[in-house]
């Protein structure tokens, strides 16, 4: 349960985070808000590129050194803003407060280290001196529903569904209260894709973890989650319960998302995708991000920043030309 | 892992029986001649023809060569030096023992400083840290060993009389001078080297799950990171090693350090033929040994590389079990 029962478990504020590349300033995240609560499952839902694993990154502090920094906003865990806490005081909450896991499970894991040792290796970190961190290991790998006996391979050894298993134990090994996933099923076969779900989400369950998960794959959003965000360009364009996304999208943008995916029940000849590329984020265009490929543009759209507006049940969405869309949708 | 050993020991074998028959063709062709060396230009055609026929030289290639492989490998005699008549066997490992302890003292220097230094260029990549390590690695590359050597003494042996400036009477002090002139270009290149694989490595995915799991950033670099460097940083010891081994006579005659590059280089002016095979031979088996060493020492930091000694291992079982 929150301690403050009346400020969500994370809330993020207005993020804002660039890469500088070439001597160019990539726009990766920018006035990102979003809140989650525990037990909750918030889904981040947008094309590659569009700054999800960036959010998730900032919210950790571990952008890569070199080129990456965050500009401006305020992550609050339990109302305590992360990015103002000293370096040390934040490896105490990494991978004990908060864990992530990663995209690839085949470059997640040190090649060199068992993979029992790199689970135990958290374990250690995050517990009590005189804490028997091997035994510990060994049940999150049973936990995963590997044998504890491979305690000792390397993760040359594993497949990589496997690996990603040892991924997750790795993030869930100090009962997280929250868990940032990245795209945890997307390098999964298909058939392999559903178990780590399910695992993921038991998990969550059990221990009332607040899930941020980052994916593309609007299933998965469809079974997992609670509220979907969707980002475009480094901006929530659309935030609501999983409910107004998928029976309500209103922004031209979730629209063209759902758009695009094929209906089983028809025999379509194409897809439906949505027109022109996402913008270069070292070059964002004014006003809206999605503009340049929004058949509802109007020279409204292409100046200053567009308000957020929220419904009363909390549905936001970033569009100024919402009347007429929902008028037409109607 | 025993079997991958002992198949690597047999292996030696073609290798130096390679070596001896190569050297041994090009001692041949190459021209001076011996007896003329050894008796000098004085010598009457006599005295040189019996020379020869003493020295075996009139023989037929393939008989000379016959003789000298069965001695060596039979009866593991590598002869006396034509010049001065010492055993070859017997000059040969104190003589190898220095060369050994230069090139070892040479390149815990190298590397014992090259590898920090090369940490802290690539985990502070384009900020001051990484120029200045980078421009002394250019430095040291730059600089010719022999004149960093007379340096060297000037500074340490002449000025200050700390260390001495040759011989080998002060024990292991004698070779700190030789080896710091010796390592300043390993040194170099083992820095440039650590730092380009750490670069590699310091990007992986599996860092940032370290970092994610609140590894001290310390840790982080000394546990994960450096570890998955390892394997460019071991081949270039490796190489450095051999080039110590058989080219530090530069060195060595600088310090007058009576090592194995002296010794061999003499003979080869003085076409001192059992000499210089012999101590190919024995250069051979040290090369040899240094890189199975190398090879352990991969398996070792990489546990990928181990599981293919140990898979060829396997296969071998299974061909065992078929051929049953």
């Amino acid at each position: 349960m929150p301690e403050n029962q009346n400020m969500p478990f994370l809330s993020v504020k207005d993020l804002v985070t660039e890469y500088k590349s070439d001597g160019k300033i990539v726009h990766a995240v920018n006035g990102v808000s979003l809140t989650l609560d525990r037990g909750r499952t918030l889904g981040l839902v947008g094309e590659t590129g569009a700054g999800k694993t960036t959010i998730a990154k900032s919210i950790m502090r571990i952008l890569p050194d070199v080129g990456s920094k965050i500009v401006g906003g305020q992550v609050l865990l339990d109302g305590r803003n992360l990015l103002d806490l000293p370096e040390h005081e934040m490896r105490k909450i990494r991978g004990n407060t908060i864990s992530m896991i990663f995209q690839d499970p085949m470059t997640a894991l040190n090649p060199v280290q068992r993979v029992g040792e790199q689970i135990a290796e958290v374990v250690k970190l995050h517990s009590d001196p005189g804490t028997d961190c091997e035994q510990r290991a060994k049940e999150m790998l049973e936990v995963v529903g590997i044998p504890a006996e491979r305690y000792y391979e390397y993760p040359h050894q594993f497949s990589g569904g496997m690996k990603q298993r040892v991924v997750i134990a790795i993030a869930l090994a100090c009962n997280p209260l929250l868990l940032l996933a990245d795209e945890p099923t997307t390098a999964l076969d298909v058939t392999i894709q559903a178990q780590v779900m399910d695992l993921i989400v038991d998990l969550q369950k059990k221990f009332q973890t607040a899930l941020l998960l980052i994916t593309h794959d609007m299933g998965v959003v469809a079974t997992v989650c609670d509220d979907v965000a969707v980002i475009y360009a480094g901006h929530i364009v659309e935030f609501g319960s999983k409910e107004q996304i998928f029976d309500h999208p209103t922004h031209p943008y979730t629209i063209g998302l759902f758009g695009a995916i094929p209906d089983m029940n028809e025999d379509e000849m194409w897809l439906h995708p949505i027109e022109g590329l996402p913008p270069d984020p070292t070059d964002l265009p004014e006003g809206c991000p999605f503009h340049p490929r929004c058949k509802h543009a109007t020279d409204a759209c292409k100046h200053g920043p567009i308000a957020p507006v929220t419904t009363a049940d909390g549905h936001m969405c970033r569009c100024c030309r919402l009347d007429e869309i929902s008028k037409e949708a109607n | 892992m025993g079997r991958y050993i002992l198949k690597r020991l047999l292996w030696m074998i073609p290798i130096i029986l390679g070596v001896t028959i190569l050297v041994f063709a090009m001692m041949t062709v190459c021209p001076g001649d011996p007896a003329e060396i050894i008796l000098g230009s004085t010598a009457t055609q006599a005295d040189l023809a019996a020379k020869r026929t003493q020295l075996g030289l009139d023989q037929p290639f393939l008989v000379r060569l016959g003789k000298y492989m069965s001695d060596v490998f039979l009866r593991f005699d590598l002869g006396k030096s034509w010049i001065t008549g010492v055993s070859i066997s017997a000059s040969i490992p104190e003589r190898m023992s220095r060369t050994m302890i230069l090139a070892i003292v040479t390149l815990v220097i190298a590397f014992g400083l090259g590898i920090p230094l090369g940490i802290t260029a690539a985990t502070h990549q384009n900020k001051w840290q990484d120029s200045v390590s980078m421009v002394l690695a250019l430095i040291g590359v730059a600089i010719p060993n022999f004149w960093l050597a007379l340096l060297l003494i000037i500074l340490f042996s002449v000025k200050l009389g700390w260390l001495p400036a040759m011989g080998i009477e002060a024990g292991l002090a004698s070779y700190i001078l030789p080896a710091l002139s010796n390592s300043a270009g390993a040194l170099a290149n083992a820095a440039r080297q650590t730092r380009s694989s750490m670069l590699d490595v310091i990007r992986a995915d599996y860092i940032t799950t370290a970092r994610a799991k609140g590894v001290p950033e310390r840790e982080v670099i000394t546990k994960h990171a450096l570890k998955n460097a390892m394997i460019p940083i071991i081949t270039q010891m490796g190489t450095t090693f051999g080039r110590l081994l058989g080219g530090a006579m530069v060195i060595e005659t600088i310090f007058s350090l009576p090592g194995m590059g002296l010794y061999v280089i003499n003979a080869v002016n003085n076409r001192d033929y059992p000499v210089v095979q012999g101590g190919a031979i024995v250069l051979a088996i040290a090369f040899s040994l240094a890189m199975l060493l190398i090879d352990l020492l991969y398996a070792a930091v990489d546990p990928r590389i181990k599981a293919q000694y140990a898979s060829a291992k396997k296969g071998n079982a299974k061909k065992v079990k078929a051929n049953a």
